[in-house]
């Protein structure tokens, strides 16, 4: 059981060592510990810059976006009570993605930055909801999912629209590079922009954790034992929106990372929702960072982007789940 | 006369058709109560109104109550039991037990007194350790009995707990039914199996299209030409 205290010191032990290594490993080599103490006292030095300025930032946007999409996957896939739910099979990560291109399309983010994650979280709120609302009366997996596949579809096909119109090249080619999921250029004004996105939809998932527990028998089930399912889908959207959102504005898609994540922590919470609730951020951030090293390690003439190592590790999984009918 | 359950002029509309024609039923106290009728005759839909749990017209004793009051007088067995998430009964028993004690934080003894209390009683103790996609559909019935049961309600709802069930099966789980009564629960339960119920239910109410056709002891229901009447097309 992940409760168990060793195993508990053993997550936080990995996460410590794996954000450690995250901050020293990259294309150039810093001496680790001095950087460190220089950058505390304000000393600036070549290392100090790439330890404090790029790579800091870097290593906490992991963190958000690990624990972040590992929670908002856990939470849907216990809300709809389905094993393949996750942010960007059933479309809202598409969706986030989609708001972000219109505000670069249509010009709003040039009157400021932060109008980039208010339309991500405005369109994949627009998701969560048409999702919850349309598979609200059914209980089939598979209308859930292939209802994914249409605002996936949809959010994905409009995003092509708004590309093919714009008559910028340049703009359009830096767009599709950033839609691939990457956490390379992130910075401080990032993290203080997803970041707080991610507390605040978490607060309202973890406030629904224990009604997902309750939820495991059944809609009416729970709600003959005073589950309010109403609140309860408030509670689900709001949270997956905004973190959602807040990490797609940023980061573009990173994909398959809420669905992998649960599946890898059921076994050890006794197939719990809510433990799965509790246990799938941490899972999922060590996840994040070490797939954000591999890019940095494995020898590339670019850099592969974080979305695109998580979709290829990811797809198979997903495939795996399906033929194995563990649905 | 002490009702537990009491519709008055219960009915359920969908796009304009009548589901449930406006139904008004009494049970007291420790009755032990099945609903027949054909597929479609209403049974579900009925004991889905008397809680509420779809839109409807006219009332039940338990409609107008707070969800949490309701939590506290009326259990519900759904005819669903798709269960996507393989955890253990124990845990299962125990995510009900935290909800009904919310306010009040039972100690750890009185949870677990509870679980092996609703275990017991229907005859599912040694499964407490087990997943629940490991069941058969029996055992997953009786488990899903003592769910209700460690809510610790007055009266139990059940949807269809015979079906899919094979004739011991039936048996068992209908015992555990009497033997909630006979300790003062009260039960209503949508069933399709008179003959083997006959033992076991203290009344029948019989449904076709909607609406309650019939107040029968088990005697009767099993007579053929009332059998016709809440059968025939």
């Amino acid at each position: 059981m992940l409760e168990s205290r060793p195993l508990k010191a053993f997550t936080g032990l990995t996460l410590i060592l794996l954000s450690y290594f995250s901050l020293k490993v990259g294309h150039v080599e810093i001496d680790f510990f001095p950087a460190f103490f220089d950058g505390l006292s304000q000393n600036k030095t070549a290392d100090t810059i790439i330890l404090w300025e790029l790579r800091l930032p870097r290593t906490l946007m992991c963190l958000i976006v690990g624990s972040g999409l590992g929670l908002a996957g856990a939470a849907l896939q216990g809300y709809l009570r389905n094993p393949l739910a996750e942010p960007s099979v059933v479309g809202i990560s598409s969706a986030a993605a989609l708001g972000a291109v219109c505000s670069i399309g249509i010009g709003v983010s040039a009157y400021g930055i932060i109008y980039t994650p208010i339309f991500a979280l405005i369109f994949s709120m627009a998701a969560c909801w048409t999702l919850i609302h349309l598979t609200q009366n059914t209980d089939s997996k598979h209308s859930v999912i292939l209802i994914g596949v249409g605002i996936s579809a949809l959010a994905g096909s409009l995003t092509t629209l708004m590309l093919s119109l714009s008559d910028n090249p340049f703009a359009v080619n830096e767009i599709v590079f950033w839609m691939l999921g990457s956490v390379t250029d992130v910075s401080y004004f990032h993290v203080l922009i997803s970041g707080p996105l991610v507390l605040l939809g978490a607060f309202f998932l973890f406030k629904s954790s224990s009604d997902l527990n309750l939820l495991s028998l059944g809609q009416e089930t729970a709600s003959s034992i005073g589950v309010d399912l109403k609140r309860l889908r408030l509670d689900i959207l709001l949270g997956t929106a905004l973190i959602v959102g807040g990490i797609t504005s940023v980061t573009g898609i990173v994909g398959f990372v809420g669905l992998i994540t649960p599946h890898m922590v059921r076994p050890f919470v006794n197939h719990e929702p809510k433990r799965t609730l509790m246990w799938s951020p941490a899972i999922a951030a060590i996840l994040i960072l070490i797939s954000d090293i591999a890019i940095r390690i494995i020898p590339t003439t670019g850099e592969i982007k974080l979305g695109v190592l998580t979709s290829l590790l990811g797809t198979p999984f997903f495939l795996y789940l399906i033929s194995q009918k563990r649905y | 006369m002490t009702y537990v359950i009491e519709t008055s002029d219960l009915g359920v509309k969908l796009a304009q058709s009548t589901i449930l024609h406006p139904i008004s039923i009494a049970v007291k106290k420790g009755e032990n109560v099945g609903i027949i009728g054909s597929n479609g005759a209403g049974k579900s839909t009925l004991l889905r109104a008397i809680l509420g749990l779809i839109p409807h017209n006219g009332e039940s004793n338990f409609t107008s109550k707070s969800v949490n009051e309701k939590m506290n007088l009326v259990a519900w067995v759904p005819q669903d039991r798709d269960i996507v998430w393989d955890v253990k009964v124990e845990s299962m028993l125990g995510f009900t037990l935290e909800k009904v004690y919310e306010v009040s934080k039972p100690e750890m003894s009185i949870k677990q007194t509870a679980i092996k209390e609703a275990l017991e009683i229907t005859n599912t103790l040694k499964l407490a350790n087990h997943n629940l996609k490991s069941l058969s559909g029996g055992e997953l019935t009786a488990v899903l009995i003592a769910r209700a049961l460690v809510q610790q309600t007055p009266t139990i709802l059940l949807d269809e707990p015979l079906a899919s069930l094979d004739p011991m099966q039936k048996v068992a789980i209908l015992s555990v039914l009497q033997h909630l009564s006979a300790s003062g629960k009260t039960i209503l339960a949508s069933i399709h199996d008179i003959d083997i119920g006959k033992k076991y239910f203290s009344r029948y109410l019989g449904m076709k299209s909607g609406k309650i056709v019939a107040d029968l002891t088990p005697k009767e229901a099993i007579q053929k030409r009332i059998f016709d009447r809440i059968y025939s097309k």
